[in-house]
């Protein structure tokens, strides 16, 4: 790192101290607790999303440690003082539960869109907020009250039913599944009002020049999750409500003993969450194309192709959802069109890739910590895409179902690529969103700790799985000890390089150097404000650009940040290069 | 964005919207450029929302075609249940509705706030019509134990119908609808809690006369065995009259169904702990155990009657006729139909709360409190007239009834502010309100448009 001549400063477009200590800021536009708790301001959504997202990652990783800690041994003995009685094991299929509905609800699928999206989207089409600002509170308001339901079935009795909420299981079990499928329900309206709010954002608030294909790729990826959010979440609300009718009511359309069909709840419920698979995993898709991008300091390769991969991977999760039932007794000839449409999805997965490494080619790379993320989440992101594959195909399936190799083909797509993602993300705009610039090294030493902590407790599990060790067991026969071993290693190396990222990000809000303006020379329009930005964003209207032509910005090492050079209008419109 | 002047960074209240701007429609929100800008995205939102109702609603369509597709017979079956003259009715008190709506957009847009007024509050009628019609045909279903959930008369598990006494009352009255053919949908049941209408009139008798038959029952009177018993033999005296029954009824073909007069001794109907299939209520072989058919045609007069009408052979007669697995689910068809039609009917409560709202917002200052006293108002008429025709229910008049004050009190106030000259919320710059939220009246017209033939119209 340079030593900087004006170390103590935020800095504005140009590089000149912004002096002004009572600037305004959307931090400090307004004091008190119910100017945070009834704001209208995406900014100010953001952060408490943020917040929230974070504890319930808290709270779905620690029951991960716990289940990762009981499998440590497969016998009797005391094991982090957890045995395996009878009570243990009931304990350990709770916490599989809570982990996965946790993560799954509470945090994966409002991590991107409603943390980095609130904050970022309405920036990157130069506009004062979202469309509408009002729901977009209230979609926080719904994400509370939904955590709050899932809070209240911990005390309530827990939740053994695993996060999928299978019938007839979930309708008989004396576990708070009622609590827990109505909190899944109004999470899904924090969802779904997110979406309504960005497709509305994107397609009306974008200023004059700003076409669709002037858009940075972030957004084509949070419009396509939004897309899935709007078309796929209602059918997850309805099931949800037919549980709980079920439960409530006993109206039987799941239940076979009163003439229902239990089937059908897996094909409603994986219409939805199938397509959530990519409400997960595309805003990270978005995310990596902006920092692939900034960081090789070169215009992204095939930007129409990315874009409408985000698309299509939008449109191919809607058909691909039969592949959860391969073993549910589906006919034969389904599972062979569910078999070849899920491979289709390997089509714009791949053109991503390939787009990605392609801007990588000969860029002038900087190996700052998003950057490190975004190499490991293309790294995680193909094994995780490849061994979907081997999933997809009917024959191994049917060996895999239900293995390990399952669980790990889902956490290298859901945590090594979607969280890779999220802190990758939240480290590009930390600069953005806090003011403050985080500690380098630090930055760098947890991305790498996390990167081998992920791969050690992952990795193992496929080799478990393809040797037939079954997912959501508290016990298993000798020969799989080993594996467990490692994978429990594993996701203590990986909480510890977590722990990094979090100490990093609190001594940066505490102690770290103000920010400049645009510290890492990106073109698209949030970083044409300060940092952290006004209340309404923009002191002045920000200049529509390609977002990937880098020219018009000029490294200065004396605030070791990017200044917009004066002839930035004329570069831009002359395109790139 | 053009500017982003000084009055935007320092004009902020808490929330920084809803400030001041020069030259700007008072109602324009500080992010957006421009009116047209607002409205666009503000109907963008709604359609999209829109989109989300239809694939909710889609779930339960879905459901329904997969359990139609599995069980035409039992839908055929069971949907007599439903009252068809009722539904066209709300069909079309929806349909009116949704005109009137579309009427008070186009006024308001040209700037005609009392016209628009004078058509949410009919839509808002429209409204309570429906919604009453319905609470008189959920009742009806209730009076014959077609209701969700374990106490429906159908209600099935592990192939034994847990509640035995229902399921007569159910099945005697789906017969009864079905003797009364097609174009007499919905005459034969007007009231069973007030007035009973002529047409009602015997099949109102025949169900009291149902109760006084237990009695009859219980006296030992022309049958005492039970018939789900198939072992069983009955005594020698019935089947000497059976015979005769046999004979003096429809002797060519035997009757798709005849309603079994007679109580079943509950203590012989399986449980569903030690249910097996073979326990299963057959009605067909009770039919050909009934003692005296002529008793059960003056018992059971609508039912009777159905027999007599038998042409109707393509709809089964009672669970028995239909396939066996079928059978255990006819409840799903109620269980539907109550999912489907309540999640409507809290669609088109929600709406005539946002017509309410709207129509405050439309409403000159002068005028508000008489919107606003509509709804304790309406409130207050429901729970009276319900509860009159339910009982009477005290607590429901008396909830009525203060609903009613409540209104009334509203009204006098209103008088007292009727020198308040401000205009109405809304104009031809203005009325996103009035747009999005008839967007939405129409979506739960349509969603009923899909629901009346779907449930109602089954062939």
């Amino acid at each position: 790192m340079t030593t900087l001549t004006q170390p103590g400063v935020h800095t504005d477009l140009i590089g000149k101290p912004v002096t002004d200590p009572n600037r305004e800021t959307f931090w400090n536009a307004s004091k008190g607790w119910a100017s945070w708790a009834f704001t209208l301001d995406h900014k100010r959504i953001a952060v408490m999303y943020l917040i929230g997202v974070l504890a319930a990652f808290f709270l779905g990783g620690t029951m991960a440690i716990v289940l990762r800690t009981m499998l440590l041994t497969n016998s009797d003995v005391v094991a982090g003082g957890l045995g395996k009685g009878p009570t243990a094991v009931n304990f350990y299929n709770q916490a599989f539960t809570i982990h996965g509905a946790v993560m799954v609800f509470m945090f994966i699928i409002p991590a991107i869109p409603a943390v980095i999206g609130n904050m970022v989207l309405p920036m990157q089409v130069g506009a004062i907020d979202v469309a509408f600002p009002r729901l977009n509170l209230m979609s926080f308001y719904c994400w509370l009250v939904g955590a709050l339901f899932f809070l209240a079935v911990l005390v309530m009795g827990g939740l053994d039913t695993g996060w999928t909420f299978y019938t007839p299981y979930s309708i008989r079990t004396s576990t708070a599944a009622t609590a827990a499928v109505l909190g899944a329900f109004i999470l899904g309206f924090s969802s779904i009002l997110t979406g309504v709010n960005f497709v509305a954002t994107v397609h009306m608030m974008r200023p004059e020049g700003q076409g669709w294909f002037k858009l940075p790729l972030l957004l084509w990826a949070l419009y396509s999750t939004a897309v899935i959010q709007i078309l796929a979440t209602p059918v997850l609300a309805i099931t949800l409500l037919l549980v709980a009718a079920e439960r409530i009511l006993g109206v039987g359309i799941f239940d076979p003993a009163l003439g229902g069909d239990p089937v059908l709840f897996q094909h409603f419920f994986w219409f939805y969450s199938h397509p959530a698979v990519y409400i997960m995993v595309l805003p990270g898709l978005g995310v990596i194309s902006e920092i692939i991008s900034v960081f090789s300091r070169k215009h992204i390769f095939g930007y129409k192709f990315i874009a409408f991969s985000s698309l299509a991977i939008a449109l191919f999760g809607f058909i691909v959802w039969g592949h959860h039932m391969f073993t549910s007794g589906q006919s034969w000839l389904l599972n062979a069109i569910f078999s070849l449409l899920t491979m289709s999805v390997a089509i714009p997965s791949a053109v991503k890739v390939f787009n990605w490494l392609a801007t990588m080619y000969r860029g002038r790379i900087r190996l700052d910590t998003p950057m490190l993320y975004g190499m490991g989440f293309i790294w995680l992101f193909t094994i995780g895409g490849l061994t979907g594959l081997f999933l997809a195909a009917l024959n191994t399936d049917i060996h895999f179902h239900d293995t390990y190799f399952v669980v790990a083909h889902f956490h290298y797509v859901m945590v090594g690529s979607t969280l890779f993602a999220f802190i990758g993300g939240l480290y590009y705009w930390w600069p953005k969103m806090f003011g403050k610039m985080y500690d380098e090294k630090w930055g760098r030493i947890g991305a790498w700790v996390v990167f081998i902590g992920f791969n050690l407790t992952f990795f193992i599990q496929f080799l478990a799985g393809s040797r037939g060790m079954p997912r959501r067991y508290a016990n298993y026969p000798d020969e799989y000890q080993v594996y467990h071993h490692i994978s429990t290693l594993g996701s203590y190396v990986l909480t510890i390089g977590l722990f990094i990222v979090l100490f990093n990000w609190i001594h940066s809000i505490r102690k770290g150097r103000p920010a400049p303006a645009n510290p890492w020379g990106a073109n698209s329009m949030e970083w044409q404000s300060l940092s952290p930005p006004p209340h309404l964003n923009f002191d002045t209207p920000p200049k529509v650009g390609d977002p990937y032509n880098f020219d018009g910005w000029k490294y200065d090492p004396d605030i070791d940040a990017y200044v917009m050079r004066d002839d930035y209008e004329e570069i831009m419109a002359k395109g790139q290069h | 964005m053009t500017t982003i002047s000084a009055d935007h960074a320092h004009g902020h209240d808490d929330d920084g919207h809803g400030h001041d701007h020069h030259g700007h429609h008072p109602a324009q929100a500080h992010h957006f450029e421009s009116m047209e800008q607002q409205f666009e995205s503000g109907k963008l939102g709604m359609w999209v929302f829109l989109a989300t109702e239809i694939l909710m609603f889609g779930g339960l369509f879905c459901a329904y075609s997969i359990y139609r597709g599995l069980n035409p017979d039992v839908f055929l079956f069971a949907h007599k249940a439903l009252d068809t003259k009722m539904g066209a009715i709300n069909t079309a008190v929806l349909l009116a509705s949704s005109f009137t709506m579309a009427w008070g957009v186009l006024a308001i847009s040209r700037g005609k706030p009392k016209l628009c007024l004078l058509m949410l509050v009919l839509t808002f009628i429209g409204g309570c019509g429906f919604m009453g019609i319905k609470t008189k045909e959920y009742y009806d279903k209730y009076t014959h134990a077609f209701v969700p959930g374990k106490a429906n008369a159908f209600y099935n598990v592990g192939g034994a119908y847990t509640n035995p006494e229902k399921l007569q009352e159910g099945v005697g009255y789906i017969q009864y609808k079905q003797g009364h053919g097609d174009d007499h949908h919905g005459d034969d049941h007007g009231a069973h809690g007030g007035d009973h209408s002529e047409d009602d009139a015997e099949h109102g008798d025949a169900e009291h006369e149902n109760d006084g038959h237990a009695a009859e029952a219980a006296e030992g009177g022309h049958h005492g065995d039970d018939a789900h018993d198939a072992g069983k033999a009955s005594p020698a005296g019935v089947e000497a009259a059976e015979d005769t029954a046999h004979a003096a009824a429809v002797p060519a073909a035997p009757p798709p169904s005849v309603w079994p007069p007679k109580p079943v001794d509950h203590a012989n109907i399986k449980t569903p702990a030690n249910a097996a299939p073979a326990t299963h209520p057959n009605f067909t072989r009770q039919a050909e155990e009934v003692a005296d058919v002529s008793a059960v045609e003056s018992l059971y007069k609508g039912a009777a009657k159905a027999q007599a009408q038998a042409g109707h052979a393509h709809y089964p007669g009672s669970p028995a006729e239909l396939d066996p697995l079928s059978g255990e689910r006819t409840h799903i068809f109620f269980q539907i139909y109550f999912i489907m039609t309540g999640l409507h009917g809290l669609h088109v409560l929600i709406g005539m709360g946002v017509l309410l709202w709207v129509a405050w917002l439309v409403a000159p200052h002068a005028w508000r409190m008489f919107v606003l006293a509509s709804a304790p108002a309406t409130v207050g008429l429901y729970f009276l007239i319900a509860g009159y025709l339910m009982g009477p229910v005290v607590w429901m008049l008396v909830f009525g009834g203060l609903c009613l004050a409540a209104a009334v009190a509203m009204v006098v106030m209103g008088l007292g502010k009727l020198d308040d000259d401000r205009p109405g919320a809304f104009s031809p710059e203005y009325y996103t309100p009035v747009e999005i939220g008839g967007l939405y009246w129409h979506l739960v017209d349509l969603i009923w448009i899909f629901l009346f033939p779907l449930l109602y119209l089954i062939h």
